[in-house]
C-alpha cells in the first residue's frame, strides 16, 4: 500500500547488507523479475531523501494542532478571512473530483507575479517553477518544478475518499478541514538557539497548516451516521442512505 | 512521552520491537513515522484536465487487419486501461464493443521495463540529432552508391504505409511470421486484386473451417462479435454449426461442433472435394467447377481420413444455408487458401466478399528476396520495425550474416528482440499510445489513433522520423505527399484531407472522426467477388523431412506469433485449453503417449529435419494420432525478461520450405518424437478444479435441435431445458421464504447480477486478462503458480466432455465470484472482512482482514485468493495500477467485486447535478465491469436484477439458464446460461428425465465432488489435464 517505499527500503537494504556485513534481505524475496517486500511484518520506513519523518505525524492519524514544515509559509488566515477568497476559488476541482485538488503554480503566480512579489515568501512561489512558460512569468527552461507540499489531511492508502461527493452533497470543507481561514496566522515565540532563547514572529514552523480532526474512521462513520445533509438531500430515502453510508465499501473498495 | 491512546501505544511498543533488531545495521529507527507525503499539483495544468477525473481517448492499439476502435483510459497522466469504443447514440462504430487480450497486451508493453529508453549506437546512448544526423549520412551513402533503403516490419495501414514506401522508394516488405500471406496470394491469383477477405459470419448458419483461429487473434477481433451472434439463439435463429477441418483443435476449435481431425496435408484435398459437392448442388458457374477440378470425394477421404459421409455430410450442410468456409492457420498453404475460397464460391456464400484488409500483405517468398538482397550487398540501409527475423525466420536464411552485409541496420521498435542486439542503431519509436496514426482493417473502416499519453521515455514517432532524415538527406518522393509535411501529425491529417467526402468540410470531418475514432467510407471496389482466374494448379507441399509424426504449429491465443512473448499477463494466464503457463508443451494425443510410455510432463526430445528442442508432453485429446502440436511464441533470445528464460521457440523447428507461391513456411512439417526420461517443468492453471464436468453441472449444455424447437423464450422454467436444478428456488430469497440463522440479506435498490453464456463464450481470456489490468491483480511467476498462488479472479475453467456417441463437447466456464446471496464465506469470517452488502454484493475489506483463509475454505466455486507476499511491480509496471482500486499485501485475501470501484463511479456520475435520489437507469449498467466490456463475445451480460426489465434480468429468465452447486442453497447473482450443442440430448447422458419430470432434481449428484475443487492450498499439480 505504500508500495513505493517498500521498493526502495529493499535497494536500501542491499546496500546496507553489502556495506555494513549484514543479512541481504534483498536477495530474499526471489527471482527480481517477479519482486515481492522483503518482510510484510517490518515497518516501511522513510529512507533519507524520500520521505520526511516528523515527530508530529507520529501515530498514523490521530494528530491534530501541529503540521510539518511548508515549503512555503502560505497563510490561509491572509487569503480566506482578511481576502475573503472561496475555498473553490483555488481548490477548483473539489466539486468535480476525488480530489479536492491543491491549485497549481499558475494560480497563485496569477496574482503573484506582481501582487507583493517583494516579499521572500512569495519569491519561492516562482523559485520553484521561475523557468515554466506561464503566461507574464519567466521563460522555459529546465527549473520548472512543482512546489512540494506535504500532506497534512493525509488518509492511508485504502481509503478513497471522494471529494466531489462531500461537496456536492452540502458538507462543508470546515467540517473535516477546521477552521482553515485561520490557520497560517502570524505569532510570537520563541525557541532556544546557542542557550539563549530568541523571540520570533511570523508564522511558527508546523503551524502553516495543521489538522484539526483526527480523520479516524469513527469519526468518518459518526458523520456518515448523522450529517443533516443525509435528510437534506434524501427526504425519505434518508434511513436507505444511512444503511448505504455504513457500508465498508463506501470508502474502502 | 506524548499523548498517546491505548492503540498509538501498542502500536508504537511493537513497531520498537521489530525495529531494534534493524538498528544494528545503522538504521536509525527509535521512532516509526507513516512518512510524509508529498502534493505536487501541476506547475501549469492544462485547461482540459481535472486531476482525480477519467479521460477517454478513441484509439487504435492493435495494427494492421487487427486493428479495432477502442477508448484508452486515461488518468493523471497515464493510461491504465484499454475500453471498450462503444460510440454514441448516433455514430457507433461497425464492429461490436469488445477489448481484445492484444490490445491489453498492448497496454502492458506500453509499461514494459524492457521499453527502450532513449536512442543508441551498439548499445551506447546516444542523442536523438546524433542518431537522426547519422541516420540521413548513411541514407546518403546508400543513395551516392547506387544502393538500396529498405524497410522491414509487420502490417501496418493507412498513411504510414504511404510514407514508407516514398522513404524506400518502394522497397518495403510487410510480413509476419503466421500472417496472411498464402491468404492474400490465393486471393490475388484467384481475383486478380490482393486484398484478404471479409467473412460476415453473422450471416451464416454454417462455419467450415480448416484452422483459422479466427477466435483467438486471426483476422479481425470483430470475427469473434459476428460469430457469437450467429450462434446466438436468443436472437430468433438456430444456432449456426461450426465444423472444423484440421489435424489439430485450438482455442478456437474447440468451439466447433464438429471436429473431424484430417491427416495434415490432407486439407487442400477435403476442401476440394466439398467445394466440388456444393457447386454441383448449387448448381455453380463452370468457370468455378472448372477451377476446383474433378476432386473425387473418395479421393479425399481416402487421403484425409475421413469417410465420405462425413465430407457429403459438410458439403450438404455447408450448401443448404447460408454456408461460409476459412482457411487455415498458420500452417495454411497457398493452395489451402484458394480451395476455401472456391468453396465460398461454389456456394455463392453472401457471407463471403472481398471487402477485408486491402492493406500490404507480403509473400515469404519477398522476405527471401530481401535477405538475398542483402547478402548481396545492393541494400545500404535496412530499417527493421516490429520484425524479428533473428526470432522467426527458418535457419535456412543466415539472418546474422545477412545483417552484417548490410552497412547500416536500424531498428525503429519500441522494445528490444532478439535481433536488436545484432543491429547498429535502435532507435525507439513511439508506441501505439504515444503516436498518431491510422489503420484500415477493411476497406469500408478507417481507424483513427491519437496519442493518449505523452511519452514515457525519449522516444519519436515513426512518422517523424521517416519525415526529418528525408529531409535531410534530399530523398525525393514518386509520387503522393513526399516529404513537405513538417510533422507526421501534419502527414496524416493531409493524407485524411486527400481522401475526405467532398460534402463536409474537412475540419469538421477530421473532428468528428478524431472524437469517434473511426471513419466509414464506401469501398474504392465493388467488394463482391469477381473471377479473373482461369485456371489454378492444386499442388500443396508435400511433407518434408523423417519422422512417424507431422508437427503441427498454432499461433498461441495470447503470445500469437512469439509478439506479446514478453508482457507478464500473457504467460501468467493460463493456456484456454491446457492452462500451461511460462513456457512450452507439446500436445500428443493419448493413445500415442500410451504407445510411447509418456505420461503428463514426461520430457521428450522433439526432432524435425531442421533441428531438435528437448520439452515435456501434454496428452491432449484434440488432435491426431501421427500429429503432435506446438504453440509458436516462446523461446525467445533477447526480447525481454519475461520472454527468455521461458520454452522452445517453435520457429528453430521449421525447415522453411516455400510452396509455388512462396507461402507455405510453417506447414508439412515431419518429426520424431524420443523420450528422455527426464521429467519436464510444465505448469498449469487446471487442476485446483477438474477438467472434466464429472456431473457437477458447472458447464452444461442444451440440445440444439430442441433449443430450435423450445425457442429460447422467458416463457421456459428454470431447468427445463438444461435438466438442472435449482434457480427456481431464486424467488425464495427474493421473497424472504427460506428461514436462515443469520438473516436474509436485504437489497432495496440494486442486486447486482452477471449472465454467463457459455454458449457465446470462446475461452479467448480476455475477461481474465481485463480483471488482471483493472484490479491491480499482481504478477506471481512460475514458482508461485505451481504453488497454486497465481492471483486471477476470473479463471475461464474447460470442461472437455464426452458424450454417448464419443463426441468431444469442450465447455468454457468463467468462474468468477458468485457473489451469493447466502454465502458460504460471510458467515464465517471472524472479522466481518467480509460481508453481503446492500447493493447484494459479497463485499471484502482489505483493511479488515487478518487472513484466516475460512471463507477461501468454505467457497464452494474456489473462486478467493489470498496474498502469500506483498508483491510489487517493478518500475514502471507500477504506473499502469489503478488509482480506484488498493493494492493488497501479504496475508490479506481477494477476489472478484465486480469492479465496485466502476460500480461507484457510476453511481457516483448519476449524482452529479444534484439528483440524489435517482435510481442508476438499467442500460447503464450492461457493461459496467472491465470483464463485461472487454468480452469480444458478448457473453457476459451484468444490471441490476431488482430490475424486472434489466438485460441481465431478462438473460437470466432465459431456458438455457443454470446454477452450479445450485442445491448448495448459495443462491449466486451469476447465472449460467447452457451452450446449445449439436450432439446427444444431454438429458439422456446424465440419466434424468425430461423437465417437470424430474421433480426434485435439484437435490442429485452436483456439488458431493464440489469439496475437492474448493482446496486452494497445495492442489497436485501433477494432475493430467489434457483429458
Amino acid at each position: 500500500m505504500r508500495r513505493r517505499h517498500s521498493l526502495s527500503l529493499s535497494a536500501a537494504l542491499l546496500a546496507l547488507g553489502l556495506s555494513s556485513g549484514c543479512p541481504d534481505l534483498a536477495s530474499f524475496p526471489g527471482t527480481e523479475d517477479f519482486p515481492r517486500a522483503a518482510h510484510a511484518l517490518l515497518p516501511e520506513f522513510p529512507l533519507p531523501g524520500d520521505t520526511q519523518a516528523e515527530p508530529w505525524h507520529v501515530s498514523s492519524g490521530a494528530t491534530t494542532g501541529i503540521g510539518p514544515d511548508q515549503p512555503i509559509a502560505f497563510p490561509h488566515f491572509r487569503h480566506v478571512t482578511e481576502l475573503g477568497m472561496q475555498c473553490e476559488y483555488c481548490h477548483s476541482s473539489a466539486r468535480k473530483s476525488i480530489h479536492g485538488g491543491v491549485p497549481d503554480t499558475k494560480v497563485c503566480a496569477g496574482c503573484h507575479w506582481q501582487v507583493k512579489k517583494e516579499l521572500p515568501e512569495i519569491a519561492k512561489i516562482t523559485s520553484f517553477g521561475e523557468g515554466c512558460a506561464y503566461a507574464g512569468v519567466g521563460t522555459l527552461n529546465d527549473k520548472c518544478e512543482p512546489i512540494p507540499w506535504k500532506k497534512v489531511h493525509d488518509t492511508p492508502d485504502f481509503v478513497h475518499f471522494n471529494h466531489s461527493r462531500h461537496v456536492q452533497g452540502g458538507v462543508e470543507c470546515t467540517e473535516c478541514h477546521g477552521q482553515i481561514g485561520l490557520q497560517g496566522q502570524a505569532t510570537t515565540w520563541s525557541v532556544v538557539e546557542d542557550g539563549k532563547q530568541v523571540d520570533k514572529t511570523g508564522i511558527q514552523p508546523g503551524h502553516v497548516m495543521v489538522r484539526e480532526t483526527t480523520m479516524q474512521m469513527g469519526w468518518c462513520l459518526d458523520c456518515h451516521a448523522t450529517h443533516p445533509s443525509i435528510d437534506k438531500n434524501y427526504g425519505d430515502k434518508a434511513q436507505l442512505r444511512r444503511a448505504e453510508l455504513k457500508d465498508c465499501w463506501t470508502c474502502h473498495k | 512521552m506524548p499523548n498517546l491512546n491505548r492503540r498509538d501505544f501498542l502500536k508504537a511498543l511493537g513497531i520498537t520491537g521489530g525495529a531494534s533488531a534493524l538498528s544494528a545495521c545503522g538504521l536509525d529507527t527509535n521512532m516509526y513515522p507513516t512518512p510524509v507525503e508529498k502534493i505536487l499539483p501541476y506547475v501549469v495544468k492544462p485547461d482540459q484536465v481535472t486531476p482525480g477525473t477519467y479521460t477517454f481517448f478513441a484509439t487504435a492499439v492493435t495494427r494492421g487487419p487487427h486493428a479495432l476502435p477502442v477508448t484508452a483510459r486515461h488518468r493523471d497522466g497515464r493510461v491504465t486501461f484499454v475500453s471498450a469504443n462503444f460510440g454514441t447514440k448516433d455514430n457507433k462504430p461497425p464492429t461490436g464493443p469488445q477489448v481484445p487480450t492484444s490490445a491489453l497486451f498492448e497496454l502492458q508493453k506500453h509499461y514494459s521495463p524492457d521499453r527502450l529508453k532513449g536512442p543508441s549506437q551498439g548499445g551506447a546512448p546516444k542523442s536523438w540529432d546524433e542518431a537522426l544526423t547519422a541516420l540521413a549520412t548513411a541514407v546518403k551513402a546508400a543513395v551516392a552508391g547506387g544502393k538500396k533503403v529498405a524497410y522491414f516490419g509487420g502490417y501496418k495501414s493507412g498513411a504510414i504505409v504511404e510514407l514508407i514506401r516514398s522513404f524506400t522508394g518502394g522497397n518495403a516488405v510487410f510480413w509476419e511470421p503466421a500472417g496472411y500471406g498464402p491468404l492474400a496470394k490465393a486471393v490475388e491469383g484467384l481475383f486478380g486484386r490482393r486484398v484478404l477477405p471479409d467473412y460476415a459470419l453473422d450471416k451464416a448458419t454454417y462455419v467450415l473451417s480448416f484452422g483459422a483461429p479466427f477466435l483467438s487473434g486471426w483476422g479481425n477481433p470483430d470475427l469473434a462479435d459476428r460469430f457469437a451472434k450467429a450462434r446466438n439463439p436468443n436472437i430468433g435463429k438456430s444456432v449456426a454449426r461450426f465444423a472444423l477441418v484440421s489435424p489439430h483443435r485450438d482455442q478456437t476449435g474447440a468451439k466447433a461442433d464438429d471436429f473431424l481431425a484430417c491427416a495434415p496435408g490432407s486439407e487442400v484435398a477435403v476442401a476440394l472435394a466439398v467445394a466440388r459437392l456444393v457447386a454441383d448442388r448449387k448448381g455453380a458457374p463452370d468457370a468455378v467447377k472448372a477451377l476446383i477440378g474433378a476432386a473425387p470425394v473418395e479421393d479425399a477421404a481416402k487421403s484425409s481420413g475421413l469417410t465420405v459421409e462425413q465430407i457429403q455430410g459438410i458439403a450438404e450442410q455447408l450448401a443448404s444455408g447460408v454456408g461460409v468456409a476459412l482457411p487455415g492457420g498458420a500452417t495454411c498453404s497457398t493452395d489451402l487458401a484458394a480451395a476455401s475460397l472456391l468453396i465460398n464460391l461454389a456456394a455463392g456464400s453472401p457471407a463471403f466478399s472481398l471487402g477485408g484488409y486491402a492493406g500490404p500483405v507480403d509473400d515469404f517468398s519477398a522476405v527471401e528476396k530481401l535477405f538475398a538482397d542483402m547478402s548481396g550487398g545492393s541494400i545500404g540501409v535496412l530499417l527493421l520495425d516490429d520484425v524479428d527475423p533473428a526470432y522467426a525466420l527458418p535457419k535456412r536464411i543466415d539472418v546474422a550474416a545477412a545483417l552484417k552485409a548490410v552497412p547500416t541496420v536500424v531498428s525503429l521498435s519500441s522494445h528490444t528482440s532478439d535481433t536488436t542486439k545484432s543491429v547498429a542503431w535502435a532507435l525507439p519509436t513511439a508506441d501505439v499510445f504515444e503516436d498518431w496514426g491510422d489503420e484500415e482493417p477493411t476497406q469500408t473502416l478507417r481507424v483513427l489513433r491519437q496519442p493518449a499519453t505523452s511519452p514515457l521515455y525519449d522516444t519519436r514517432s515513426l512518422g517523424d522520423v521517416l519525415l526529418t532524415v528525408a529531409r535531410s538527406s534530399g530523398l525525393v518522393a514518386a509520387s503522393g505527399l513526399g516529404f513537405a509535411p513538417e510533422t507526421w501529425r501534419d502527414y496524416l491529417t493531409q493524407s485524411w484531407q486527400a481522401s475526405a467526402p467532398a460534402d463536409v468540410p474537412f475540419a469538421e470531418y477530421w473532428e468528428r472522426s478524431l472524437q469517434a475514432g473511426f471513419a466509414v467510407r464506401a469501398p474504392a471496389a465493388d467488394p463482391a467477388p469477381a473471377l479473373t482466374a482461369t485456371a489454378w494448379a492444386f499442388n500443396p507441399p508435400a511433407p518434408s523431412g523423417a519422422g512417424d509424426l507431422f508437427l503441427h504449429l498454432h499461433t498461441h491465443p495470447f503470445r500469437q506469433d512469439g509478439r506479446y512473448a514478453n508482457q507478464p499477463w500473457a504467460q501468467e494466464v493460463g493456456d484456454p485449453m491446457t492452462g500451461q503457463v511460462w513456457g512450452s508443451w507439446l500436445e500428443i494425443s493419448p493413445e500415442k503417449a500410451e504407445e510411447l510410455g509418456l505420461a503428463y510432463n514426461d520430457e521428450v526430445e522433439l526432432t524435425t529435419e531442421a533441428g531438435s528442442v528437448k520439452l515435456a508432453v501434454v496428452p491432449y485429446r484434440g488432435l491426431r494420432k501421427d500429429v503432435v502440436a506446438l504453440a509458436l511464441g516462446q523461446g525467445h533470445q533477447g526480447s525481454g525478461r519475461y520472454a527468455d528464460k521461458y520454452g522452445v521457440n517453435a520457429f528453430s523447428l521449421v525447415p522453411g520450405l516455400s510452396d509455388k507461391a512462396g507461402a507455405a513456411a510453417l506447414g508439412a512439417v515431419k518429426a520424431s518424437v524420443k523420450k528422455t526420461g527426464a521429467k519436464g517443468g510444465l505448469i498449469t492453471t487446471f487442476s485446483v478444479y477438474s477438467s472434466t464436468d464429472q456431473g457437477r453441472h458447472f458447464g452444461a449444455h442444451v440440445s440444439a435441435e430442441k433449443l430450435a424447437k423450445a425457442g429460447d423464450a422467458e416463457s421456459h422454467h428454470p431447468g427445463e431445458l438444461t435438466g438442472i436444478h435449482g434457480l427456481e428456488l431464486d424467488s425464495r430469497l427474493t421473497e424472504q421464504k427460506i428461514t436462515d440463522f443469520y438473516g436474509l440479506p436485504d437489497h432495496p435498490t440494486y442486486r447486482f447480477g452477471l449472465t454467463v453464456d457459455t454458449n457465446a463464450c470462446t475461452g479467448c481470456g480476455a475477461c481474465g486478462v481485463a480483471c488482471y489490468a483493472e484490479n491491480n491483480l499482481p504478477i506471481v511467476g512460475p514458482k508461485k503458480v505451481a504453488e497454486g498462488r497465481e492471483m486471477t479472479w476470473i479463471r475461464v475453467n474447460r470442461y472437455w466432455e464426452q458424450d454417448v456417441g464419443g463426441q468431444d463437447d469442450i465447455r468454457f466456464v468463467p468462474m468468477m465470484c458468485q457473489q451469493c446471496g447466502h454465502a458460504g464465506c460471510e458467515n464465517v469470517c471472524p472479522v466481518l472482512a467480509t460481508y453481503h452488502n446492500i447493493d447484494g454484493l459479497n463485499a471484502m475489506v482489505y483493511n479488515r482482514c487478518v487472513g484466516t483463509r475460512y471463507c477461501s475454505n468454505a467457497c464452494p466455486y474456489s473462486v478467493r485468493r489470498f496474498n502469500y507476499h506483498t508483491y510489487l511491480w517493478p518500475e514502471p509496471f507500477n504506473l499502469q495500477l489503478n488509482p480506484d482500486v488498493t493494492t493488497r499485501q501479504m496475508g490479506v485475501m481477494e477476489k472478484c467485486t465486480f469492479c465496485v470501484q466502476r460500480i461507484r463511479q457510476v453511481k457516483s456520475a448519476f449524482k452529479d447535478g444534484g439528483n440524489f435520489t435517482r435510481t442508476v437507469p438499467s442500460e447503464v449498467w450492461e457493461s459496467v465491469p472491465a470483464c463485461v466490456e472487454a468480452c469480444p463475445s458478448q457473453a457476459l451480460t451484468f444490471g441490476n436484477l431488482k430490475d424486472e426489465n434489466s438485460k441481465v434480468s431478462k438473460a437470466k429468465k432465459s431456458g438455457r439458464a443454470y446454477w452450479p452447486l445450485a442445491d448448495l442453497n448459495t443462491f449466486p447473482a451469476v447465472t449460467y446460461l447452457a451452450k446449445a450443442s449439436f450432439h446427444d440430448d444431454p438429458q439422456s447422458h446424465h440419466g434424468g428425465g425430461h423437465a417437470g419430470e424430474q421433480g426434485g432434481g435439484h437435490e442429485a449428484k452436483a456439488g458431493h465432488e464440489a469439496g475437492g475443487a474448493a482446496g486452494h492450498g497445495n492442489p497436485a499439480k501433477e494432475t493430467p489435464s489434457g483429458h
